[in-house]
């Protein structure tokens, strides 16, 4: 395996086991694209990346989601926890896929659809919470 | 695609734990009522379609906004 991902964004970077995570079933979108790096630019925390190892110039900015509602509780079931291999939700890092809009200074977070990663498998999944109350664009910046 | 014509009050059964039962249907609009298992994640197709689209939006956005992101969420943290 190359040793460091290189990509317009982020130039190159080093690439280790530990920091990929595996997307059996891609991401809405991106089925396709089953590997990431999660990559954490200290300049830039607490945001983090999850960069595509199959296609480096396709990333996507992720949150943790608490830091984008502290009462942030997805409901996930068994079937979703096993998936992922744990039984207890405790056990995941949940995230949640920032939108930088164009248009204006105005970020938000998806929080309809959070990415849930397994860090000691290095295994995750974005899940789709059929519960309407949280926002896909949930407003962090420029309201 | 499956094709099937019911009534109101008659239901549609798929596989061995969903069933649909149509509800009413009235001015061109249909209730449907969802039975499943509860990891069995149900919303509007819409949605499904949202997500894709919001995904691609957030893979091709360029984090103008970082900066000031990152400033704002330190200062959460410091408060």
């Amino acid at each position: 395996m190359a040793t460091t991902l290189e990509s317009r964004r982020f130039g190159s970077v080093p690439l280790t086991e530990e920091a990929i995570v595996r997307f059996s079933e891609g991401l809405p979108g991106f089925e396709e694209l089953r590997e990431f790096l999660l990559l954490g630019p200290p300049d830039l925390a607490p945001v983090q990346f999850l960069v595509s190892l199959e296609d480096p110039e396709i990333s996507f900015p992720i949150l943790a989601a608490q830091l984008c509602l502290s009462d942030y509780a997805p409901d996930l079931d068994g079937a979703e926890l096993r998936a992922l291999g744990v039984s207890d939700p405790s056990a995941l890092a949940v995230y949640a896929i920032l939108t930088f809009h164009h248009e204006c200074e105005r970020v938000t977070a998806n929080l309809r659809a959070p990415v849930l990663i397994n860090p000691s498998a290095r295994v995750g999944r974005q899940v789709t919470l059929g519960d309407s109350t949280h926002s896909l664009r949930h407003a962090l910046v420029g309201g | 695609m499956l094709v099937l014509t019911r009534k109101a009050g008659e239901r549609i059964q798929i596989g061995e734990d969903v069933v649909l039962e149509i509800l009413e249907v009235r001015q061109g609009q249909v209730r449907l009522g969802i039975e499943a298992p509860r990891h069995v994640r149900i919303f509007r197709e819409e949605v499904a379609r949202e997500i894709r689209a919001e995904n691609r939006r957030a893979a091709a956005s360029e984090p103008a906004a970082l900066g000031s992101l990152v400033a704002h969420l330190r200062t959460i943290r410091e408060e």
